[in-house]
């Protein structure tokens, strides 16, 4: 734990140094606006430096405190960031964002209503024990659902796909 | 004022508005209700709808969300011992043990009156003060905004995280992606890479999708297990009159501090309705009861957290700076009609602010209406299996953020940020500190160069202004509180050594 949170601090300070970089030609701050284009960035870069190294030296003091066994208090956390790491399902959380990705991906060339059940049906199907007749009811009927409501209701031109568009 | 209110009343009583209310409360119970999502990531799914409707219907719909998701994760709590979200987590002590002796019925009705309550109550102060405080902020310049804003980000991101280091990288962060587009003041793309679609900004909408709505879908298909069965057979009792007089003294502290808190920004329902727990607690007649099935225990941190609501578009209405994920949501939704709220709003969109407040009214007066009726879809909704629900989610999300902007640059956008606020809240990084100085960051870099435009470059504008002055220091001591703490802790701890 400890261990990535100074990897996490270094691949920030890469961030910021490829950030400050970006902005090396930015027009130069002009007469009346005297800070410019590349000033609010410059700082953010600097501030996210200053913040990366505070986290490194942090880690390296709650490791020492952690080996004197004193207990730190880690204070409120804002609400609805909070998670369980204890039970983690790496295929199901990696072959839903593979999934994810292939259905954006597929949903310009195949078209939405194609592409959209399948999707469903695939995700739920890979997810859970779920009845095959209740998984291709529910994925269907929700393809439909939304496509009233975008398409039909809202006049979203959701994509036709190459089957169906002239 | 008056006429104001009556502008207001005129549009949240069309009946086109009541029932986008009512549909935002049910969808609020719902998604309350459902483990893991939140009145937030409701609000959040809901967002795509609005951009065809008008901005105060918009607004009147989201509001209902959030209010009813305040009562919707109750349900779930009193039933099944599982929060729907973090803001009823306290509820589950004594509501599950009210469940258990078979008065599950009175928990819910507890719930849901106390609540009504609360959120009624907030409003109250919510008009009065949005109004007053609005007026102050007409005469606010640049430097003030400025003061304003860091201010506001200094609070949200050292109350975010685990860590409140990780919690001010996550802002910054947030602030760095803002500045992704068009710059504000010459004109020139910055960090676009030349790509046309990154011209107008990564779209906030989409965004806040992803890094609520999508990262919490991966959050809860990488648990393992299902969510537990709710039996729809529970004892229907509603509380009676002697038990509701009972909660008299809780409910009035769950109000006040739930509305307090709410007002400040980063603190939530989540927070409040903790602390109105303890409070209730140390103040109740019998505080040997909670813990047993107390009423008071269910009564304080509902009415808490229903109180929020009202609190937390204070800030936001007033200043035009969003203290917590819904009020987020909420600008979000005005800037998708090309708003923005804040004291400009009340001078030149009356109608928009004042339906609001009539709207919530109304709202909290249909949950009051439906939170019983709907008990029983709501159930079956919560044993919808989660693989199909995660699913739906994802449709719906793909469907919607590709609604925005008719393109699917947004769509990758909701997907990425998705994967993004997935591994922060992993690593204990905080999203909604992200998301929060993502909608803020024009803001501050605007008001900053705008300032020192005006000051024609002299940084005296910061501290010659009593105000900008004043919230700048209230920042730098934010800043600075919890690690004179930690010093002095340890300092402690040395000499007890």
């Amino acid at each position: 734990m400890n261990m990535t949170d100074i990897i996490i601090a270094v691949i920030l300070i890469i961030i910021a140094f490829f950030y400050h970089y970006a902005t090396r030609n930015f027009p130069p701050p002009s007469a009346i606006e005297n800070l410019g284009a590349a000033f609010f960035p410059n700082l953010l870069a600097l501030i996210l430096v200053i913040l990366s190294i505070l986290l490194i030296i942090e880690s390296i003091l709650l490791e020492r405190a952690k080996k004197a066994k004193t207990v730190i208090d880690s204070g409120e956390r804002l609400e609805e960031d909070s998670f369980a790491v204890e039970t983690l399902s790496y295929p199901h959380l990696i072959g839903t964002i593979v999934l994810t990705g292939l259905y954006i991906i597929l949903l310009p060339p195949v078209g939405y209503l194609i592409v959209t059940p399948i999707f469903l049906i695939v995700l739920i199907w890979f997810l859970g024990t779920v009845r095959w007749l209740t998984n291709i009811l529910c994925s269907v009927l929700l393809t439909i659902i939304l496509y009233i409501l975008f398409h039909t209701m809202l006049g979203v031109a959701l994509p036709s796909g190459l089957l169906f568009s002239r | 004022m008056i006429k104001n209110f009556l502008l207001g009343a005129s549009i949240a009583f069309k009946p086109l508005s009541l029932v986008y209310i009512l549909f935002g409360v049910i969808w609020g119970i719902i998604g309350g209700a459902l483990p893991g999502i939140t009145g937030s990531i409701a609000m959040a799914l809901l967002l795509p709808l609005t951009f065809k409707m008008s901005p105060a219907a918009a607004l009147m719909m989201l509001a209902g969300v959030y209010i009813g998701a305040m009562y919707g994760s109750s349900i779930t709590a009193i039933l099944i011992r599982t929060p729907g979200a973090p803001a009823s987590a306290v509820t589950v002590i004594d509501g599950y043990e009210l469940h258990k002796q078979g008065k599950s019925g009175v928990a819910l009705g507890i719930s849901l009156y106390t609540g009504t309550i609360g959120g009624l109550f907030s409003i109250v102060v919510l008009i009065a003060l949005a109004v007053s405080l609005a007026n102050i902020a007409l005469a606010f310049g640049p430097p003030e905004y400025f003061g304003l804003t860091v201010f506001g980000l200094a609070i949200i991101s050292s109350l975010a995280g685990k860590s409140m280091i990780k919690g001010l990288i996550s802002g910054v962060a947030g602030l760095i992606i803002a500045t992704v587009g068009m710059d504000p003041f010459s004109g020139i793309p910055r960090f676009t890479f030349g790509s046309e679609e990154l011209l107008g900004g990564i779209d906030i909408i989409a965004a806040m999708i992803g890094l609520f709505a999508v990262s919490e879908v991966f959050v809860q298909v990488s648990e393992k297990g299902t969510w537990e069965k709710v039996s729809s057979k529970f004892s229907a009792r509603l509380p009676n009159w002697s038990e509701l007089k009972e909660t008299k003294r809780a409910t009035i502290i769950g109000t006040i501090l739930g509305t307090i808190i709410g007002i400040m920004p980063g603190a939530g329902g989540t927070i409040a309705s903790f602390i109105a727990y303890n409070e209730a607690k140390r103040w109740s007649k019998q505080p040997e009861k909670f813990g047993q099935g107390s009423l008071e225990g269910v009564a304080a941190p509902e009415s808490a957290n229903n109180a929020v609501t009202g609190g937390a578009m204070v800030p936001l209405l007033a200043f035009g700076i969003p203290g917590s994920n819904a009020a987020a949501i909420m600008l979000g939704a005005l800037m998708l009609q090309g708003l923005r709220p804040g004291p400009m709003l009340f001078q030149n969109n009356p109608d928009i602010v004042y339906s609001l407040f009539v709207g919530m009214i109304i709202g909290n007066i249909f949950m009051l209406l439906v939170g019983y009726l709907i008990l029983k879809p709501c159930i079956w909704i919560v044993n919808i299996s989660k693989p199909i629900l995660m699913a739906s989610i994802l449709a719906l999300v793909t469907v919607g953020t590709f609604s925005i902007n008719n393109s699917l640059g947004d769509v990758w956008v909701a997907y990425l940020t998705g994967i993004l606020g997935y591994l922060m809240r992993r690593y204990d990084f905080s999203p909604s500190a992200m998301v929060l100085a993502m909608v803020l960051g024009f803001m501050v870099e605007t008001s900053l160069r705008r300032s020192l435009v005006l000051s024609y470059g002299s940084f005296a504008c910061f501290y010659t202004r009593p105000i900008a002055l004043t919230l700048i220091i209230l920042a730098v001591i934010t800043l600075l509180i919890p690690i004179v703490r930690s010093i002095r802790d340890a300092t402690k701890k040395n000499r007890a050594v």
